[in-house]
């Protein structure tokens, strides 16, 4: 068999219809060996249907699955090297903690003492030593799901796959798993692919992420790539508050890597963006909230806008402050500034919204 | 807070119903040691009939034939039950549709309906009649009631663990074995027990598929009671009572029989 290094998931031209509905539309991803790469999408665009059509649990309609460079779209599920971490973790009622994670270990003839020790190293790893003997129905959530990791993970596979595994914890214990997988993956080298919903915990967790909505792949990049620079206007809004300026290209630098972009304010600024738009189309100037302060707070360089306002709400929360700003062409921005910046704000003053269009992105008019 | 007032009419009503039910089996027991001949009155207590009764070698055929045929019966249904219910899952909607219509018609079709059905069918194509055709008789009611209570766990317990198996390297035969027949025993148990006692206390289907030979012990109760009641079948009448009760009453004591809307005791140690 050959290995391919450079690639741990492949996956091309993935397919998948329920009836009329296309849950899954010509997918094309490369997951890099030993990353922690995270599916992130809102329910129903398609993640957990990747993940199980990895796993071989879910038959593709169309499009090929490689896992290290071998083509397994044909294997079936108990012959492909990954192993799954399910949401509702599926441990095994009739076994004890040790059983469930011995089954996997069993199916491959591993019995007796080594299988044993195995067993133990893994129960130790994941902090549940004490429990070996206990059924899966005496266990709290966060030990079900230690469990379950320690079931998959003892079989070194080659890809774990981990379908929303925190979506049942509390808080406080989903921050405690973060921070244990985090670790095991670190520790085992193991490539992670995860699906989730949550934006924050899949920035938190991820070398790189994968955008999805409607079954299509939006954008694949680091966190900060996704998050500064969004492919559109899906992922600019899904990964976090942005706001958005309309203008008018008036011109193009650098073939395409920056805009100056007309505002409806009246103003021109010069945006960074992808190549695309052309002179004369309209276009989003996003800009984060927390890219835009409350002037005049000396931050004021050549390359700052200052543009006049109105406070129209504010909310304290602690360290920021959220300011709602209406500007002269009565559009509304969020404005994410520093407590101290807006203590002595009170709904209705006139105040100044300042950002610099370098740390803002250009994207095409959204439709409608 | 008022303390708030006891159903009492419920818990009489509960009292007269459950005298009803088990004051004549009571009879039935002390009868069986009523030394009165025509058990008019309590004549002292007496091992006579279950000394009668035990060296009665018919009683004790037909005692025998009665287990052959309960046990028979439950192998049967249990494991037809089982792949109706394993079948139903992979099946299409047509399919499952069709499989529900007989299964469910089986359990509202009367029993006299079906035994009398089989009985003509024997007939025509010239099947002898005997031990054979009432298990068969019984296994067609029996495996329904079967299949729905298999069917009602295997709903709870989804996919998922199956998948989990699956994942985990185990084959289709492994996952069956390793996985879904034991997450199914104790519904699978329930089944077999309620078959064994349907089969044992069945006249119906005896009576029409047991030809001349065949005579399970409900029969031949049906037969003596006919001519009078002897103090003889008091103490089959036990007899046959203990052979049912004893497996079920074990299990509740040992807390295995699933009971409905009750954790097992297992689960209730509390996790610590």
């Amino acid at each position: 068999m050959t290995r391919d290094p450079l690639s741990a998931v492949r996956l091309r031209g993935l397919t998948r219809r329920f009836g009329s509905v296309t849950a899954v539309d010509n997918v094309d991803l490369d997951v890099a060996p030993g990353e922690f790469f995270s599916l992130l999408g809102p329910s129903g665009c398609g993640k957990t249907s990747i993940l199980r059509m990895i796993a071989g649990l879910l038959p593709e309609t169309g499009g090929t699955v490689s896992l290290g460079g071998t083509d397994v779209t044909d294997l079936p599920a108990h012959r492909r090297p990954v192993t799954t971490v399910f949401q509702d973790y599926a441990l095994f009622p009739h076994l004890d903690v040790a059983g469930n994670v011995a089954f996997g270990l069993r199916q491959r003839g591993g019995r007796g003492r080594d299988a044993r020790s195995q067993v133990d190293a893994m129960l130790e790893q994941v902090g549940l030593s004490g429990r070996a003997d206990a059924r899966p129905q005496e266990l709290s959530g966060g030990q079900r799901q230690r469990v379950a990791l320690a079931r998959s993970l003892v079989l070194r596979p080659e890809v774990l796959l981990l379908d929303e595994p925190l979506g049942a914890l509390d808080l406080a214990l989903r921050k405690q798993m973060q921070v244990l997988l985090r670790r095991l993956q670190r520790e085992t080298g193991t490539t992670f692919v995860h699906v989730t919903h949550d934006q924050a915990e899949a920035f938190m967790m991820s070398d790189r992420v994968a955008i999805l909505s409607a079954g299509r792949v939006q954008q694949v990049g680091t966190p900060a790539e996704v998050y500064r620079r969004p492919a559109n206007a899906f992922v600019a809004s899904f990964v976090g508050e942005v706001n958005r300026l309309a203008g008018k290209v008036t011109a193009v630098h650098d073939g395409g890597r920056c805009y100056d972009v007309l505002l409806s304010t009246g103003r021109t600024v010069l945006v960074p963006g992808d190549p695309g738009p052309l002179s004369g189309d309209a276009v989003d100037v996003v800009v984060r909230p927390e890219d835009l302060t409350l002037g005049p707070d000396g931050l004021e360089g050549p390359d700052a806008v200052t543009m006049d306002a109105t406070v129209a709400d504010l909310v304290f929360q602690g360290p920021a402050t959220v300011i709602w700003a209406r500007l002269a062409d009565d559009s509304v921005v969020t404005v994410s500034a520093a407590a101290r910046i807006a203590d002595h704000l009170a709904v209705g003053a006139a105040t100044s919204v300042v950002w610099r269009p370098r740390e803002s992105w250009l994207l095409p008019a959204a439709a409608a | 807070m008022k303390a708030r007032r006891r159903p009492r009419i419920a818990s009489v009503f509960t009292g007269i119903v459950l005298a009803a039910l088990y004051v004549p089996i009571g009879l039935v027991v002390v009868n069986s040691f009523n030394a009165d001949e025509r058990l008019a009155s309590w004549g002292g207590a007496t091992l006579r009939w279950w000394g009668e009764t035990m060296s009665d070698s018919r009683v004790l055929d037909d005692l025998r034939l009665s287990l052959v045929v309960a046990v028979a019966t439950t192998v049967l249904s249990v494991t037809l039950a089982l792949a109706d219910a394993l079948w139903w899952r992979s099946a299409s909607p047509r399919a499952r549709r069709l499989l529900d219509g007989v299964v469910f018609a089986r359990i509202v079709l009367p029993e006299i309906v079906l035994a009398l059905g089989l009985f003509l069918g024997a007939e025509q194509f010239d099947i002898p009649l005997g031990t054979a055709t009432i298990v068969i008789g019984q296994a067609v009611f029996c495996s329904a009631y079967a299949t729905v209570l298999i069917q009602a766990r295997l709903s709870t317990m989804g996919n998922g663990l199956e998948d989990a198996a699956a994942d985990l390297g185990a084959p289709p035969g492994r996952v069956l074995r390793g996985v879904t027949l034991p997450v199914l025993a104790p519904s699978v148990l329930a089944a077999a027990l309620m078959v064994l006692t349907f089969s044992l206390d069945d006249v119906v289907v005896a009576q029409f598929l047991g030809g001349t030979e065949a005579e399970t012990l409900p029969v031949l109760l049906l037969g003596k009671i006919r001519l009078t009641v002897s103090p003889e079948v008091n103490a089959i009448g036990t007899a046959l009572m203990l052979v049912t009760a004893l497996p079920i009453i074990g299990l509740l004591v040992s807390g295995k029989l699933p009971v409905p809307g009750r954790r097992s005791q297992k689960a209730e140690r509390s996790p610590r």
